[in-house]
């Protein structure tokens, strides 16, 4: 029978998993309402050009979870002293530098695919090169939000010594999003627009 | 071994698992020097030291145990540190025998006088000078005197207090004690910097001892030495990645093995023969304690012979710590081509210890080389100092620039 006073069980149960983790995903929650809002604000350029939507998940999923690695691995080289928490070590600036670049070619790939997908199956809206720039513009800048936001995310997480699961990932993601968004959205209406 | 300066850290931060295995080996090269220190100079405030710093060995442990499950994931990775989990072990076991050689004089069993005055044969030395009035060092500073010498002070006294580990910067007066430690072949320039007329070293042959007695004592000399020998190779296989180095390591401990039961065998014998039984039992402890270390520095050792890859970070911790170990080939163009060890001067002018040598012709390690050992180009040699004698020892070796 195992024990319900030991420290280690209690975090599984929950009321204490709700009381815990509730008021951070509330509030990360509320972000993703404000993304939500972004896309209602554009909402007639959306649905004048439906072949936006291939890219709304996918660009924002690509952030957030470019994120989510990034925090993640700099979480862990922190904590075995790959990388020390300071701007001037030379191994982070090497992840940042690998990681800005990784996620600027993801992004241009993900233009190309996008473009021939909406041209592929007709779809209503921007051609191809304008996709293909919309794609790759918000990611370059978006790119440098979540590399950004991650690796703070990633400091903070190892200083106060945090599961990087429990707060880096959700955070992380949640602003990603949101960056994601507004970046797709700002570039969409400055070239469609 | 060399101290360290962050044995003592009050501040609480986030430390990473490099940081901690630094740490640990800085703290672990000055408790054993604060260990033997208590029971060669039967000074009892070194044992409460080491006792201290066990303490703060137990915090390290714990933090590079933690520092690691928070820094596991993944497979691959988590092979490699378990690994780096062992070595954590192995290193709690070395400071446990740091704090059994202090406690052979706090718990008051202490060593027989006589094996006492023989440091002189112990490869990685340690003296206790008082300063005279005509000292060349009087007025100058530590770090001056580490230079000059080659030797490293691991405790000042000044006045009534001891400090532990000095600054660089304090200043050395008359009438002042330290303790230091280095190579053997450093400490006969040491002594005439000094000027201690006090301290001089015997001769062995001066002193009058029982066949059984000098056999003893050789015998724990040799222990003591490779006990220390085998640390220093297991830290150097780690860092060179180095299976013969490791291979190296196994074979002390074998021969460590042999050692501990003769003396064993011995000790016992002589307890028939003499008075004093108390004292012999001092002994008895020393020995287990050098065996201990050894078995630890096998574990290390260990880790390198697996099949799991090494993981990095020991490699970064290992070039961390405030002693390096550098490994280096004679080449064409070297001073020290020719010439014999102890014509060379090669450690009182670096400060470095050669701990190892390879001869290219024979292919074998040689412990501790001596005398009349002639280098030869292609030579490889395991050394270890402090950072400043690194670069001077590179020059010399390998003729750079």
């Amino acid at each position: 029978m195992m024990s319900s006073q030991s420290k280690v069980m209690t975090g599984w149960r929950v009321v204490t998993i709700v009381r815990v983790m509730g008021p951070l995903l509330m509030i990360l929650a509320f972000v993703g309402m404000f993304s939500g809002l972004i896309l209602t604000t554009g909402q007639d350029l959306l649905f004048k050009s439906p072949a936006l939507f291939i890219l709304v998940p996918a660009v924002v999923g690509l952030g957030g979870n470019l994120g989510a690695i990034i925090g993640s691995r700099v979480s862990t080289a922190l904590h075995l002293g790959i990388i020390e928490p300071s701007l001037s070590n030379v191994a982070l600036r090497n992840n940042i530098i690998s990681s800005l670049i990784a996620g600027g070619v993801m992004f241009v790939a993900l233009g190309i695919i996008a473009g021939a997908l909406a041209s592929f199956l007709a779809l209503e809206g921007p051609s191809m090169i304008e996709i293909f720039l919309i794609s790759s513009l918000s990611g370059v800048f978006l790119v440098l939000f979540v590399v950004i936001i991650s690796v703070t995310a990633a400091f903070f997480s190892y200083r106060r010594g945090l599961d990087p699961d429990d707060v880096v990932i959700p955070v992380v993601t949640s602003f990603s999003d949101l960056a994601g968004i507004a970046f797709l959205m700002g570039i969409v209406v400055l070239i469609l627009g | 071994m060399l101290s360290a300066s962050k044995a003592r850290r009050g501040k609480q931060r986030r430390f990473n698992v490099k940081e901690v295995l630094a740490e640990t080996r800085d703290t672990l090269g000055l408790m054993l020097d604060l260990a033997y220190s208590t029971i060669l100079f039967e000074e009892d405030h070194f044992g409460q030291e080491v006792m201290e710093l066990e303490e703060r060995m137990s915090e390290l442990i714990f933090t590079a145990r933690s520092a690691v499950m928070l820094g596991a994931k993944g497979a691959d990775e988590i092979a490699a540190l378990t690994g780096v989990l062992k070595i954590v072990t192995a290193a709690e076991k070395i400071g446990d025998s740091a704090s059994d050689i202090a406690e052979i004089r706090l718990v008051g069993i202490g060593l027989p006088k006589r094996f006492i005055k023989t440091l002189h044969l112990m490869e990685d030395t340690l003296a206790r000078v008082t300063l005279s009035e005509e000292s060349e060092v009087v007025g100058t500073n530590i770090a001056a005197i580490e230079s000059k010498t080659g030797m490293t002070v691991v405790a000042l006294r000044s006045g009534s207090k001891w400090s532990i580990n000095p600054a660089n910067e304090e200043i050395l007066r008359e009438g002042d004690r330290l303790i230091v430690n280095g190579s053997f072949e450093s400490l006969e320039e040491f002594q005439s910097v000094t000027t201690d007329k006090s301290n001089a070293v015997p001769d062995v042959r001066e002193l009058e001892e029982p066949a059984m007695h000098r056999q003893i004592r050789k015998t724990i000399v040799e222990m003591k030495n490779l006990s220390e020998l085998s640390i220093d190779l297991a830290y150097s296989s780690i860092l060179f990645n180095s299976q013969e180095i490791a291979n190296e390591v196994s074979n002390i401990e074998a021969k460590l093995d042999e050692l501990r039961i003769g003396l064993e065998h011995l000790v016992l014998s002589y307890a028939k023969q003499v008075q004093e039984v108390e004292q012999l039992h001092g002994l008895l402890r020393l020995a287990s304690a050098s065996e201990m270390i050894s078995d630890a520095s096998n574990e290390i050792a260990e880790v390198v012979l697996g099949d799991i890859e090494l993981h990095p970070i020991l490699q970064y911790a290992m070039s961390e710590a405030e002693e390096v170990i550098t490994k280096v080939e004679i080449s064409k163009g070297s001073p020290l081509e020719g010439k014999s060890f102890a014509e060379s001067f090669a450690e009182q002018e670096t400060g470095m210890q050669v701990i190892a040598l390879k001869k290219k012709s024979e292919g074998r390690w040689i412990y501790h080389p001596k005398g009349d050992l002639l280098f030869e180009i292609g030579d490889i040699m395991i050394a270890k100092g402090r950072k400043e004698g690194e670069r001077m020892f590179l020059q010399l070796a390998a003729a750079a620039e």
